[in-house]
């Protein structure tokens, strides 16, 4: 035998490179040592069974339950400060239309003076009191579609528009 | 090159607010986790839970991501830094603990199974599983990630940050340690079968 056995170490070297870089004479003496060659043998059999692909670890629906998680936990505490924001301007705004709707605007603009509700129920052409007016729906009804509309344009301008930004926002952020 | 730069754009979506595509990172990448997250954490009912806290942990940290590694090298970080954590609580030993079995053979030589015993437990391969499950923590991940996920030692080196040289003896270690306990227990030309 030219040299001593290789170490079980070498060996394993060998077959991570796929024997490249083996000396001539190591070439030589696995060819010739049965020792070496048993060796050999017993780790390619090891290394072919690591390489094997093992069965499916996580369940089916990992990706649905994780991207749930997701969604439920990072993702709104993330965007819900902005959101809300626009959505208590919104709501400001639709009060103030339905306020303006409702009291002629002029009799806003002339001043607080003389201006007094009974006055702007008044002009705003709604017979009786005011009492009489707020149990009228009818005069209500545009107003309430005009802030209804206001609303829906928020909303959607939010999933739209705000989300995405929040989005952006939470991964700079964090 | 070309996943690379398929993961940047994947990565850029996600990022511009089209957090649905994140479906794809976690289909693509969820083998992966599982394979160290399995390997690492002992206790069954916890994997699944680490494996769901490893894809917040990266869906959070997805826009401090750089680039300067594959995204897999560093979803296999966080996923592998996520067990070590849960591993720290418990207090679960990762290699000293453990090295006396190495020399310990003559105890699993006692435990020899028959060839019918060996047909009984399935084939090799789920012996072998059974008998990485044994391993320390840290060898059987290295194991898991060099010989299932292809990774070099660089890679698995910054993974674990271990340096390669240490990764390369727990690789050699853990090998060793297979073959031995599997000889000490069946003969070759049974495994060979």
């Amino acid at each position: 035998m030219s040299i001593e056995h290789l170490s079980e170490g070498r060996i394993q070297e060998c077959l991570d490179n796929r024997f490249r870089g083996l000396s001539p004479t190591e070439l030589k003496h696995i060819k010739d040592c049965e020792h070496c060659q048993g060796l050999v043998m017993e780790y390619k059999l090891l290394y072919a069974e690591l390489a094997k692909d093992r069965p499916e670890l996580l369940p089916t629906d990992f990706t649905s339950r994780t991207m749930a998680i997701i969604r439920q936990q990072v993702l709104p505490a993330a965007g819900l400060g902005r959101s809300s924001l626009v959505f208590a301007i919104g709501g400001l705004l639709s009060c103030l239309a339905a306020i303006i709707y409702l009291f002629d605007i002029k009799a806003l603009l002339n001043g607080a003076a003389s201006f007094s509700l009974e006055s702007a129920v008044a002009q705003s052409g709604t017979v009786g009191s005011l009492s009489k007016m707020t149990t009228d729906l009818g005069p209500m009804l545009p107003i309430l579609i005009f802030a209804g509309l206001i609303l829906v344009g928020v909303a959607v301008a939010d999933k739209l528009l705000l989300r995405q930004k929040t989005t952006r926002a939470y991964f700079l952020s964090v | 090159m070309e996943q690379r730069e398929e993961s940047k754009q994947l990565v850029a979506r996600i990022l511009a607010g089209h957090t649905e595509e994140f479906e794809a990172v976690i289909e693509r990448y969820k083998k992966l986790v599982a394979h160290i997250v399995f390997k690492m954490v002992t206790i069954e009912a916890d994997r699944e839970d680490i494996c769901q806290e490893v894809f917040v942990k990266v869906f959070q940290k997805l826009g401090s991501f750089k680039f300067e590694s594959k995204l897999s090298t560093w979803i296999a970080t966080i996923a592998y830094n996520t067990s070590l954590n849960y591993l720290e609580k418990k207090r679960a030993p990762l290699v000293d603990d453990l090295m006396p079995e190495e020399n310990g053979l003559e105890r699993l030589a006692a435990e020899t199974y028959s060839p019918e015993d060996c047909a009984d437990r399935g084939n090799l391969s789920e012996i072998l599983i059974e008998e990485i499950d044994k391993l320390p923590v840290q060898y059987g991940t290295v194991l898991v990630l060099y010989h299932l996920e292809e990774m070099p030692y660089r890679e698995i080196s910054e993974i674990t940050g271990l340096p390669d040289g240490t990764v390369k003896s727990h690789l050699f270690r853990a090998r060793k340690l297979l073959k031995d306990r599997l000889l000490a227990k069946y003969k070759m030309e049974d495994l060979c079968r």
